[in-house]
């Protein structure tokens, strides 16, 4: 940037810092009091990996992480494929009532989670659905759903229907011109889904909390008992783990779009 | 039904309505086998309606649609024997110009080295030998076009439709493509029906044009018949006729018509037509240097390349357009001269319609 | 080769066929989120119209408005519905102030190559584990925590700021601030800056600059950053139970001690009514005064 700066832009250069300071603070901090001896969160003065060590033989936080990675897997990929379902009928079905099929998707975005969370409860109570497993997985479809069928809609919002009309014409089945045609173009959407709902099934608390019934617990139900009741620098380091993870996936998905753009933007200077 | 052999689509009273509208209001016709048959006309006058009806995309409300000779009802685009090519190409993004064009020989389970060879035939055919690796959307729109092509004339169709075609290319790509068709449909023998709202692209490729308008069939014939001899003022008037006038029958017989026109009598090689009549007869027929017609003031020139368009205004006030070959046989006009504008009856046409109506 | 139209079988159908495909497809994930959420809340609705037996204890289903009664006239609870309603707002104020001057400089100031990153920079800490970051902030802000030990001095008064009101609200501007940007960015950057030019060249200061012309044009990502940080702070639950003090509760605290320490359900079910209906109304609002197209479009 050869440009000179004016005093506007140092400005906001510099709050630009220290918002980014206040967003990332409390992250640096864990991760640094994961490798800090005391366990507290000070300035550290040793570097350790013993809370890592000792994470491996806390069986109950690795239980946890194995049960959140079970679930998030589970009802990600159920989301993705009832948000693909409905993402198809709203984009297909022009019929009266289609508004409020939409409206009733984003009910869980809009109810507030505690509600949703006793609401749920007391369903699972009243219909038999065990509270563990079942209860946990089908929780977080509903309120990964939302999520998942708008960014699937958006796939499905630039498709050009003709593309299915061509297929069927050169003599494909609907079903084979789903497959063929519509599946692998609006894929992208699919996975970007499920990704979603994969963090925000993993992230879950407060729904999970009131119907995961104490038997079966997820990473986040684990991490606050703890914090609750004991002094546990263990969490650092799972949480450090846990945020590396996160960050990972979306650096993953960050990089699949910068590289698919700069695959287009070759593609066009080699046909200019 | 022996006498339907002859035609690869026969139309009978075709019906279609989209809420209120009324998009295709009762067409018959009959397509005969190996044609290149253009349904000619403005947006919302029903052809691409009518089309896609045959491809199976949209059902008739009523009436029926045959496939030689076999009634289509409700079967659905992949059970017929037909294949669209789209205004907008509709080529697969993620798949390359090869999977393309042999997706519809995979959908059939054609073997895989036949697939392989006859694609290549189809390559060559569109002159694209060396593309088939590509992507589509790496591909310039005339390309795009002809793989458009490619891909729906490998299944081998009884009836190739195509809406609009060429409708985004650039006009000279346009020109050429249109030559290009033409040459393909030689080429493979298959019936071609073509819908386009350019009447010079209707002209150039077309065995016969089909005019429509408001869902009905206006006029049906050989692009020479449809020019030369419109049906009626509308016909007339879009295939830019130029001057459709007003005029009094004088006298009439079995084969010609003699009308007034502007204080003069034309006699037009015609049965009169029913109902009131208008004089029809193209800009590029009228003489401007003639020894006796009609006496009028030039109001406006234009040069076009190879023609001059002038507009005359007649002693009584009526306009008329004229177009002269611009080379050196022809005498220039400047606004405001007096000009002797003349033409022959048999280049004239009466239509029905009276000129107060539109 | 004209010919007379015959009628036949084939040509008289029926008008329309139904397609079933999208009805199904349609279909099956709208019965699956009805019946594990609509009923759900039905069944919450249902149970806030129930009382609670004083002899027994236990709840009878004769339809009663006594949990509607108390939820919305006992002081407690009118206390507990403001302060609520308080720590809300002022959240929101706080974070929008901090907010909108960021999200604006992302949007409409720096360099658009720059931008991606800078918005990936504010949505990695949202795809963090809000419990997580809560925890974060127990670690900095208690007694000889973080804070303390850097800054050498404590706000507030004696010991720390640990389970205040203070660390409730910066608990929940930490948490949901990026929601806050996202919008307040997103109509930043699709805002014409020859406005601005416009308005600079016909001799405005900058501040009427910004009162008269950007306020005005980026205000729908200011309202949908308002709508979307105040719902979730609204029923929140975590941060104030691990930040705040045991005598500062929200509604969201109060709800979830209904059903699992005072096991009174009509009255946790009514109350839960109550905040879902100021939620909906605040969304209601939002679709009212803004769109949501024109702000996530483009």
């Amino acid at each position: 940037m050869g440009a000179k700066l004016s005093g506007r832009d140092w400005f906001y250069r510099g709050y630009a810092l220290l918002i980014y300071v206040f967003l990332f603070a409390p992250i640096l901090v864990v991760v640094m009091t994961s490798f800090n001896p005391t366990g507290r969160a000070t300035i550290p003065t040793e570097f350790t990996l013993e809370w890592y060590s000792e994470l491996l033989d806390d069986t109950q936080l690795m239980t946890a992480l194995r049960t959140s990675l079970i679930v998030a897997v589970v009802s990600a990929s159920v989301s993705a494929l009832l948000g693909l379902s409905a993402a198809y009928g709203l984009s297909r079905y022009r019929l009266p009532g289609r508004g409020a099929a939409q409206g009733v998707f984003y009910l869980p975005m809009l109810v507030p989670a505690v509600v949703s969370g006793v609401s749920m409860l007391m369903w699972f109570r009243n219909i038999n659905i065990e509270l563990g497993w079942p209860s946990i997985i089908l929780t977080h479809v509903v309120v990964t759903l939302p999520f998942t069928m708008t960014i699937i809609l958006t796939s499905f919002a630039g498709f050009d229907t003709r593309l299915e009309e061509a297929a069927m014409d050169l003599g494909a089945t609907p079903w084979r011109t789903f497959r063929m045609i519509t599946l692998p173009l609006v894929m992208p959407g699919v996975l970007g889904g499920a990704l979603m709902a994969f963090t925000l099934s993993f992230d879950e608390f407060v729904v999970t909390l009131f119907v995961s019934g104490g038997g079966v617990q997820t990473l986040p139900i684990v991490v606050y008992n703890r914090i609750r009741y004991m002094l546990s620098p263990e969490i650092n380091a799972i949480a450090t783990l846990v945020m590396g993870f996160s960050i990972g996936l979306l650096a993953i998905a960050q990089g699949i779009i910068i590289i698919r753009r700069r695959r287009e933007r070759s593609r066009q200077l080699e046909t200019a | 039904m022996a006498m339907e052999t002859m035609s690869d689509v026969s139309i009978r009273n075709l019906v279609k309505t989209f809420g209120n509208a009324v998009a295709v209001d009762g067409i018959s016709l009959e397509v005969p086998r190996g044609a290149f048959v253009t349904f000619l006309g403005s947006s919302g006058c029903g052809k691409t309606t009518t089309l896609r009806m045959i491809g199976g995309f949209e059902h008739p409300d009523s009436g029926e649609i045959y496939i030689q000779g076999k009634p289509m009802g409700r079967t659905p685009p992949h059970a017929r024997d037909t294949s669209m090519v789209f205004q907008s190409y509709a080529l697969f993004p993620h798949m390359s110009v090869r999977e393309n064009i042999a997706f519809g020989l995979q959908e059939r389970k054609v073997g895989k080295s036949e697939i392989k060879e006859r694609v290549q035939a189809m390559l060559d055919l569109i002159e694209l030998p060396h593309l088939g690796d590509r992507k589509p959307k790496q591909l310039s729109g005339g390309q795009q076009q002809r793989v458009a092509l490619a891909r729906s004339l490998i299944i081998e169709p009884t009836v190739l439709l195509l809406d609009e075609p060429l409708g985004a290319l650039d006009l000279k790509l346009r020109k050429q493509m249109q030559i290009e068709l033409k040459r393909i449909q030689r080429q493979v023998g298959i019936t071609f029906i073509y819908v386009t709202h350019d009447q010079e692209e209707a002209l150039t490729m077309s065995d016969r044009i089909v005019v429509m308008a408001a869902g009905r069939v206006e006029q049906e014939g050989s692009a020479e018949d449809i020019f030369d001899r419109p049906a009626s003022r509308f016909v007339a008037e879009f295939m830019g006729a130029g001057n459709v006038l007003p005029v009094q029958v004088e006298s009439h017989d079995a084969t010609s018509t003699s009308v007034n026109f502007a204080g003069r009598a034309v006699t037009v090689p015609q049965p009169l037509p029913d109902g009131e009549i208008a004089l029809v007869i193209r800009p590029e027929k009228l003489r401007l240097d003639s020894t006796d017609g009609w006496q009028g003031k030039v109001v406006e020139s234009v040069f076009k390349g190879s023609m001059m368009s002038y507009r005359v205004e007649l002693t009584d006030g009526t306009s008329m357009l004229a177009e002269v070959a611009h080379d050196d046989t022809a005498h220039r006009h400047a606004i405001g001269d007096t000009v002797m504008l003349n033409f022959r009856g048999n280049d004239a046409t009466l239509v029905p319609g009276s000129i107060g109506a539109g | 080769m004209a010919m007379e139209y015959v009628p036949n079988a084939e040509a008289i159908r029926p008008r329309r066929q139904i397609d079933w495909v999208p009805i199904i497809t349609l279909g099956i994930p709208t019965l699956f989120v009805i019946l594990f959420f609509v009923m759900p809340i039905v069944l919450i609705g249902r149970y806030s119209f129930n009382s609670i037996d004083p002899v027994t204890g236990l709840m009878t289903t004769d339809w009663s408005f006594a949990a509607y009664e108390r939820a919305l006239t006992s002081p407690i609870y009118q206390k507990i519905f403001l302060r609520t309603l308080t720590i809300a707002l002022t959240s929101t104020i706080v974070a929008l102030l901090l907010a909108y001057p960021l999200g604006y400089f992302i949007g409409a100031v720096a360099e658009p190559q720059q931008q991606g990153t800078l918005i990936l920079l504010v949505l990695i800490p949202f795809w963090t584990s809000y419990v997580i970051r809560t925890y974060a902030w127990i670690g900095i802000l208690q007694t000889n925590g973080f804070l303390q030990e850097v800054v050498g001095w404590v706000p507030g008064m004696g010991g720390s700021l640990l389970y205040s009101r203070a660390a409730v609200i910066i608990g929940f501007v930490h948490v949901y601030l990026p929601i806050m940007i996202l919008p307040i960015y997103a109509s930043a950057r699709n805002m014409d800056k020859r406005y601005i030019e416009a308005a600079h060249d016909l001799g405005a200061s900058p501040f009427r600059t910004f009162l008269r012309v950007t306020l005005p044009l980026t205000s729908p990502g200011i309202i949908a950053g308002i709508v979307l940080f105040f719902i979730p702070v609204f029923g929140s639950f975590v941060t104030p139970q691990l930040l705040g003090g045991t005598g500062d509760t929200m509604m969201g605290q109060q709800i979830q001690n209904q059903f699992g320490e005072a096991f009174n359900w009509p009255f946790g079910a009514a109350l839960s009514m109550v905040m879902t209906a100021v939620v909906l109304v605040a969304m209601v609002l939002f679709f009212r005064f803004a769109d949501p197209e024109e702000i996530y479009g483009g």
